[in-house]
């Protein structure tokens, strides 16, 4: 046979390495992920779980705990990020997933800003004592925002991510509904919870 | 009518191509961890790799980072082309 000429594949041995072609490829996409995703996920968990827990124990220092808690949240995103760190991958795009946030996160405050009285929205203590209602209502929108990002990921990353997205969304609507009295509670222990169990899962079992 | 790559369809090259095409467009992996995820041995991937870039499938980098030397590799534009190929001929023999 020349060195031109391609070698005969059987069926079986197409079937083989298509398979081992999926496996591969899903097999580094959540090697990469563990590096880069899973300490992000896990510094989220944290930062919902002290936030919500702060709104529901102390509502008037709501404003302040959110405002450290986004500040923590992003920058250690950033830092944690492959921008900042020396990771496996060096992509030209990397950029593109902060800015994929960036826009989703602008878009969503914008149409608060739009649909609430400017010092509702602007005063997170104050909607949080007084507009309870409302207060629940941005809280559950914001956290279904973060989890629609999550489930378009896992399009492109691994369903692990859609599973992880569904099931705080899901918590979420049930916490806004039916657990209205602990909403924040509910969401510090579900929605921080589930965001810390997801990224230890990602860490120790993408590797 | 695709045609299986014979350069590709060698196990480990196989294996290499696809975790590199498992990366975002312009993107480069390093080479530890490809021989890690992999499971070849330094020397072993390292021929495969010098197959591939004599084919000119992907680029060979070096560099120096904090006084170390590492290397990244990553697809060409023709790699990426010849591998959409070989496994579009892979799906073709799997409808016979």
């Amino acid at each position: 046979m020349d060195n031109d000429t391609p070698p005969p594949v059987s069926k079986e041995d197409a079937l083989a390495s298509l398979g081992e072609i999926d496996r591969i490829m899903s097999e580094t996409r959540k090697n990469i992920a563990a590096g880069s995703s899973g300490p992000i996920i896990i510094l989220w968990g944290v930062v919902w779980f002290v936030a919500y827990g702060t709104t529901q124990f102390f509502p008037r220092w709501s404003n302040w705990t959110w405002t450290v808690a986004d500040i923590v949240g992003i920058g250690g995103s950033i830092l944690l990020s492959p921008a900042f760190r020396k990771t496996p991958v060096k992509t030209a795009s990397q950029w593109q997933r902060g800015a994929a946030w960036f826009i989703l996160f602008g878009f969503a405050l914008l149409w608060i800003r739009i649909l609430c009285p400017w010092e509702m929205s602007s005063n997170r203590a104050i909607w949080v004592s007084i507009v309870p209602l409302l207060a629940r209502k941005i809280s559950a929108f914001m956290a279904t925002v973060a989890m629609f990002a999550y489930i378009l990921a896992g399009l492109w990353l691994d369903r692990f991510f859609i599973w992880l997205g569904a099931l705080v969304t899901v918590a979420t609507l049930i916490g806004y509904l039916y657990i209205k009295d602990y909403f924040y509670l509910w969401m510090a222990i579900t929605g921080g919870g589930s965001l810390i169990v997801g990224g230890v899962f990602i860490r120790k079992f993408w590797r | 009518m695709p045609e299986i790559d014979r350069i590709i369809h060698a196990p480990a090259r196989l294996r290499i191509m696809s975790a590199l095409m498992a990366l975002p467009a312009k993107s480069q992996l390093d080479f530890p961890t490809l021989a890690k995820s992999l499971d070849l041995t330094d020397g072993n991937l390292g021929a495969h790799l010098q197959t591939l870039e004599e084919a000119g499938y992907i680029k060979v980098e070096k560099s120096f980072e904090d006084r170390k030397p590492r290397t990244h590799v990553s697809l060409t534009g023709k790699g990426r082309d010849r591998f959409e190929e070989h496994v579009a001929a892979l799906r073709a023999i799997c409808r016979v």
